[in-house]
C-alpha cells in the first residue's frame, strides 16, 4: 500500500451558513506531483488552508504528513513549503532581508540551497520585493517555500497572473527542483494546460466535493470520446458513466469514463452506423466531467 | 523563531507611519513655538503641545492599527501564518514594539516642553497630563486586539475608539455616585480608572493574542457599522449628559416683564423683581403680586422717590433697585431697606450725604417707615462712592467708603444705629486680585463686634473678592463643620482658599483646591470674572451668560462638579436657591430681527438642585 503523504477524510467546511466542502475525501500519495483541479470558487483554497490549519473543519479531519493539521499544525507548517495564489509579501523589505526573515523561522533552513535557488531564479537580492517582476515575485515565493527543503510542498495556484512564458519557466523549476528530490507536491490550479504536463496524479473538485481523483495517465486512458449517428431507440443514459452527451447535427458525442470493451458493445449497438473512438486531452475530460451533459 | 528579526521587521513596518504621527503631534507645538519667537511675545508653545498631548490617545489607536495591519493584512497573513511562526510571540512583540513606539512619540511633546520650560523659563504642563497618555496607552490596546479581529484599519479604529470611550464613560453609569469627570477622575477614583485603564489594556492584550492564536476573524459591514457606531455614541452621550451634565429641568415658565430680571429673598419667600412672589407648587410656577397695584413693588417704589428726593442732587441706590433689593419681613409686614448717597449735580462725585431709609409697603402713597442718616462715612473729598450692605437676622452692616455702620432693624419703622466704625475699611482695597496660590495672604477683618466672627469673616472676604458688589443677597464663603472656605472662579477654574487663622486685624487665608474647567466647559462658557459666583449650603453655584455650574464643596481638598444647565440662546440673569433645594432661574432671550426690531422674551425656570 503507497503510503499518503496528505489524507482528507470527510472534510466539510462552511463559511457562516454557505457550505463550501461538502465531504472532500481525498488520499496524494508521497512522492507524488498531484493537480488539485476545479473551477474558481469550488473550496481549492478553502482545502489548503484547512490543510495548514488556517482553519478548522466543521466535520472531517486531514492529516499532512502523518500530523492531524488541527493539532499539529505548527509541527506541519515546518515540515510543509507553501505558496499562496497571488503570494503578497512585504514590499519594503528587500530580497535578501526577506529571505533572511523567513529563515528566522526555521530551525533547518538550508541557505546554500536558498543561494543556489537565488541563482537559479535570477533574483536580485538588494531589490525591494514591491519592485520585482511577476515572474520574480513567484520565484521567490517559491523559493522561500522550499528553502528549508519541506518533504511536502502545497502550490495554491502558483501561476495565476504570469504570462504563458514566465508560466512555462516556472513549472520548469518546480519540476525539476522537486521531482528529484522525491518531494510531494499538492498543486492547485484551474489551468489544466498547465498541470497535465506535469502532474502524475489528479483530482477534480466540484461544488466542494472530489468527483474524479486518478493517475493522470489513467484517466487519460479511461476517458474516451464516441461520434456516432444514434439509432432511434439510443438510450445512451443507460450506460454507466456518461459525462456527456452532446448532439452535432445528426452525430452525437458521447464521452463515456473507466471506458471497457463492454461499454464500447454496448455503445456500438446504440449507433446507426460506424462510430469513431478519440482520446481527450486534460482540459476535455476536465470539461466533460465538469459541466458535462449526462444525458 | 528568530526574535531580533521580528522586532527588525516590525520597527521598519512602522517606521513611515510613526514619523507621520510625529508630525502630527509636533506640529502645533512647533508652529506655535516659532509664532512666538518671531512675535517675541508670549511663549504659548507648552499649552499646544498640551493639546497635542489630549489628542494623543486617537495617534496610539492609528499607531496600533497600522501595526497589526502591516502582518494581518489578508494575503500577506497567509504568508507569514503558514510558516512555523510563534503566534503567540508574534503578537507579543508586535504589541510591545508598537506600545513603546507610540509612548516615544507622546513622549516628543513632552521633552519639547520640559526643554522650552527649561530654556525660555515658560509654563511646563499641568497636572493632568498623565491621563491622555494612560488613555493612550488604553486606546492603543484596544485598536490593537479591534484589528486583530476586524483586520481593517479605518474600521477597527473606529471600534477601538468607540470601546474606549465606554470603558471611561462606564464608571458615570453604574451606581458609583461619579459625577465630574475632572474631579472624581483625577482627585477621587483616580486609581479607580487606573485600574480600568490598565486591566483593560492587559485584557485587549490577551484577547488579541487568543484572537490571533486561533484566528478570529470577524467579517464587517461599513455602512452597517457606521449605523451602530452612530447609535451606540447615541446612547453614550445620552447617558453620559443624563448622568453628568444636566441638571434636570422641571417646570419653564414665560413671564411678562421688562427690564433685568432679579430674585430676592424673603424669608423662606421668593420675589421677582420686586414685585410678584414666586412660589412653587408641585413643581408649577405661580406668581401673585406682593403688593395689591401690579406696576408697584417694593424696589420700584423706593426707585420713584429718589426722583423727589432732593432738588439738584444725583441719587445713588443701593441696592440698584435693576439689580435687587434687600427685604425684610416683620410680622404680614414687608420692608424694604435701601440706601441713598446724594451728589452734587454740580460737582460730579462729591457726594454729601447717605441717608438708610426702610419702605413699608402699603397702599400709602407715602410709604417711607424710617430714616437714618448715615453722612458721617461720607469722606470729604471727590470719590467713586462705594457701598455694601449685609442683613444678619436684626442686625443690618452698612459699609459706605471707609467705614462701616451697625444698624438694628429688628423695627423697620424705627431704625437705629448701635455702632460706628469710621475710617476703618481703609485698608480694603477695590477689585483686590486673588492671590499668588503658592503661598499664605492676609485679608482685613472687618472691626465689628455685633455679629459674631463667623460672620465677620465671611463679610470681610465677601467684602473684598465681590468687590462690594450683591453682598446682600449672597456669599463666597462656606462654613461648616468648624472650618471656613471661600471659592473663586477663573476662566480656568475655580478654585478654594481655606481660612487658617485669624486674629483681630487678619483672616490669614491659603488656597487649597482647585477644579479646572475641561475644554467643553470652556466651549460653552466657563463662569469667568465676569460671572457670579455664591456659595450656599456647601454647593457653590457658578454662572455667566447661557451657562450654570453647582459644585459640591463639602469635601475639604476637592471640588466636585455636580451638574451644569445650558441653554446656548438664554441669558443667565439671576438664580435664587429655594428652601427645598430647588434652583429657581431669571433667563432672557433676545433676538434682533431687523434694523431696531428687537425682540426679547424673559423666562422662569425651575430646576432640580442636582445632588
Amino acid at each position: 500500500m503507497i503510503e499518503a503523504a496528505i489524507k482528507i477524510e470527510g472534510l466539510h467546511f462552511s463559511y457562516g451558513k454557505k457550505l463550501v466542502l461538502k465531504g472532500v475525501d481525498l488520499e496524494v500519495p508521497k512522492g507524488s506531483i498531484f493537480g488539485f483541479l476545479g473551477r474558481n470558487g469550488t473550496g481549492k483554497t478553502t482545502t489548503i488552508k484547512t490543510l495548514l490549519g488556517l482553519q478548522k473543519p466543521k466535520a472531517g479531519r486531514c492529516i499532512v504528513g502523518g500530523l492531524d493539521s488541527v493539532t499539529k499544525t505548527l509541527e506541519i507548517r515546518r515540515r510543509i513549503g507553501f505558496m499562496a495564489e497571488d503570494q503578497q509579501m512585504y514590499g519594503w523589505m528587500k530580497v535578501s532581508r526577506i529571505i533572511k526573515w523567513v529563515a528566522g523561522f526555521y530551525s533547518d533552513w538550508d541557505q546554500k540551497f536558498a543561494d543556489e535557488l537565488i541563482d537559479v531564479f535570477k533574483l536580485p537580492t538588494d531589490t525591494k520585493v514591491k519592485e520585482l517582476s511577476k515572474g520574480q515575485n513567484s520565484s521567490l515565493a517559491l523559493l522561500l517555500a522550499l528553502g528549508h527543503r519541506p518533504d511536502i510542498v502545497i502550490l495554491d495556484d502558483p501561476t495565476l497572473g504570469l504570462d504563458p512564458i514566465a508560466r512555462k519557466d516556472f513549472l520548469r523549476h518546480v519540476i525539476d527542483l522537486l521531482q528529484s528530490n522525491n518531494v510531494t507536491v499538492f498543486f492547485s490550479s484551474h489551468l489544466l494546460y498547465e498541470i497535465e504536463p506535469v502532474a502524475d496524479h489528479i483530482a477534480i473538485l466540484d461544488k466542494g466535493v472530489i468527483i474524479k481523483a486518478s493517475k493522470t495517465e489513467q484517466l487519460r486512458e479511461s476517458v474516451r470520446k464516441f461520434v456516432m449517428k444514434p439509432a432511434l431507440e439510443a438510450n445512451f443514459s443507460r450506460i454507466p458513466g456518461i459525462l456527456d452527451v452532446l448532439k452535432v447535427g445528426d452525430n452525437v458525442s458521447v464521452t463515456i469514463e473507466d471506458c471497457d470493451e463492454a461499454k464500447r458493445i454496448q455503445l456500438k449497438s446504440m449507433s446507426a452506423n460506424s462510430m469513431t473512438e478519440t482520446a481527450l486531452n486534460l482540459d476535455e475530460i476536465f470539461e466533460a466531467y465538469v459541466i458535462g451533459n449526462r444525458g | 523563531m528568530r526574535v531580533s528579526g521580528i522586532i527588525h521587521q516590525q520597527i521598519c513596518q512602522l517606521k513611515w507611519h510613526l514619523l507621520a504621527c510625529l508630525g502630527l503631534i509636533m506640529v502645533l507645538p512647533i508652529e506655535e513655538a516659532i509664532v512666538d519667537l518671531r512675535a517675541g511675545d508670549d511663549y504659548l508653545s507648552s499649552a499646544m503641545a498640551s493639546l497635542a498631548i489630549m489628542f494623543s490617545p486617537l495617534l496610539a489607536g492609528l499607531i496600533a492599527c497600522a501595526n497589526v495591519q502591516g502582518d494581518l493584512n489578508e494575503k500577506r497573513y497567509i504568508f507569514w501564518r503558514s510558516k512555523p511562526a510563534n503566534v503567540k510571540l508574534l503578537i507579543t512583540l508586535k504589541y510591545f514594539i508598537g506600545l513603546v513606539a507610540s509612548l516615544l512619540i507622546i513622549a516628543c511633546p513632552v521633552i519639547f516642553v520640559i526643554l522650552c520650560s527649561i530654556i525660555w523659563n515658560s509654563e511646563g504642563f499641568d497636572r493632568f497630563v498623565p491621563l491622555p497618555i494612560l488613555i493612550a496607552i488604553m486606546a492603543y490596546s484596544l485598536c490593537f486586539a479591534c484589528n486583530v479581529v476586524v483586520r481593517k484599519t479605518a474600521r477597527a479604529w473606529l471600534i477601538g475608539m468607540l470601546i474606549g470611550c465606554f470603558v471611561l464613560v462606564l464608571p458615570f453609569m453604574l451606581p458609583l455616585n461619579l459625577k465630574d469627570f475632572m474631579t472624581d477622575v483625577m482627585l477621587l477614583t483616580f486609581g479607580l480608572y487606573l485600574t480600568i485603564i490598565l486591566v483593560v489594556s492587559a485584557a485587549a492584550f490577551l484577547f488579541a493574542l487568543y484572537a490571533a492564536q486561533h484566528d478570529w476573524y470577524l467579517k464587517t459591514n461599513l455602512r452597517e457599522l457606521l449605523w451602530v457606531g452612530t447609535g451606540l455614541v447615541f446612547i453614550l452621550l445620552m447617558l453620559f449628559s443624563s448622568q453628568v451634565a444636566n441638571i434636570k429641568v422641571l417646570c419653564e415658565r414665560e413671564i411678562d416683564a421688562a427690564g433685568t430680571n432679579e430674585l430676592a429673598y424673603l424669608g423662606n419667600r421668593v420675589i421677582l423683581n420686586g414685585i410678584s412672589y414666586v412660589d412653587i407648587d408641585n413643581n408649577k410656577i405661580s406668581l401673585s403680586h406682593v403688593a395689591p397695584d401690579p406696576d408697584t413693588g417694593l424696589v420700584w417704589l423706593a426707585w420713584g422717590e429718589s426722583a423727589y428726593g432732593r432738588e439738584g442732587y444725583i441719587a445713588q441706590i443701593y441696592p440698584d433697585p435693576r439689580h435687587g433689593g434687600l427685604y425684610k419681613k416683620v410680622g404680614d409686614e414687608v420692608y424694604s431697606l435701601v440706601i441713598y448717597a446724594y451728589c452734587s449735580e454740580e460737582i460730579s462725585g462729591l457726594y454729601e450725604k447717605v441717608y438708610l431709609r426702610s419702605y413699608r409697603f402699603a397702599e400709602d402713597p407715602q410709604p417711607r417707615a424710617s430714616e437714618l442718616d448715615i453722612s458721617d462715612c461720607l469722606m470729604d473729598r471727590i470719590n467713586r462712592i462705594r457701598i455694601a450692605a449685609r442683613l444678619i437676622d436684626n442686625i443690618l452692616v452698612v459699609c459706605v467708603d471707609d467705614s462701616c455702620i451697625v444698624v438694628d432693624v429688628a423695627d423697620p419703622n424705627e431704625l437705629r444705629q448701635i455702632d460706628e466704625k469710621i475710617n476703618v475699611l481703609k485698608d480694603v482695597r477695590w477689585h483686590l486680585e486673588y492671590e499668588d496660590r503658592s503661598k499664605t495672604f492676609a485679608v482685613p477683618l472687618v472691626p465689628i463686634n455685633d455679629i459674631n466672627i463667623e460672620e465677620r469673616i465671611r463679610l470681610s472676604i465677601d467684602l473684598i473678592y465681590r468687590f462690594y458688589g450683591s453682598i446682600y443677597e449672597s456669599s463666597i464663603v462656606d462654613i461648616h463643620d468648624g472650618k471656613i472656605a471661600f471659592f473663586s472662579a477663573s476662566q480656568r477654574d475655580v478654585a478654594r482658599f481655606d481660612v487658617t487663622s485669624w486674629d483681630d486685624e487678619k483672616i490669614y487665608c491659603r488656597f487649597s483646591a482647585a477644579r479646572p474647567f475641561t475644554i467643553l466647559e470652556g466651549m460653552a462658557g466657563a463662569p469667568g470674572r465676569n460671572g457670579r459666583t455664591f456659595v450656599k449650603d456647601q454647593k457653590l453655584y457658578c454662572y455667566e451668560d447661557e451657562q450654570l455650574m453647582v459644585f459640591d464643596v463639602s469635601l475639604d481638598r476637592s471640588i466636585r462638579k455636580l451638574g451644569h444647565f445650558v441653554r446656548m440662546d438664554r441669558n443667565i440673569e439671576d438664580i435664587a436657591v429655594l428652601e427645598d433645594g430647588k434652583l429657581l432661574l431669571c433667563t432672557s432671550w433676545s433676538k434682533r430681527g431687523g434694523i431696531g426690531h428687537h425682540r426679547q422674551r424673559r423666562y422662569l425656570y425651575l430646576l432640580e438642585n442636582p445632588e
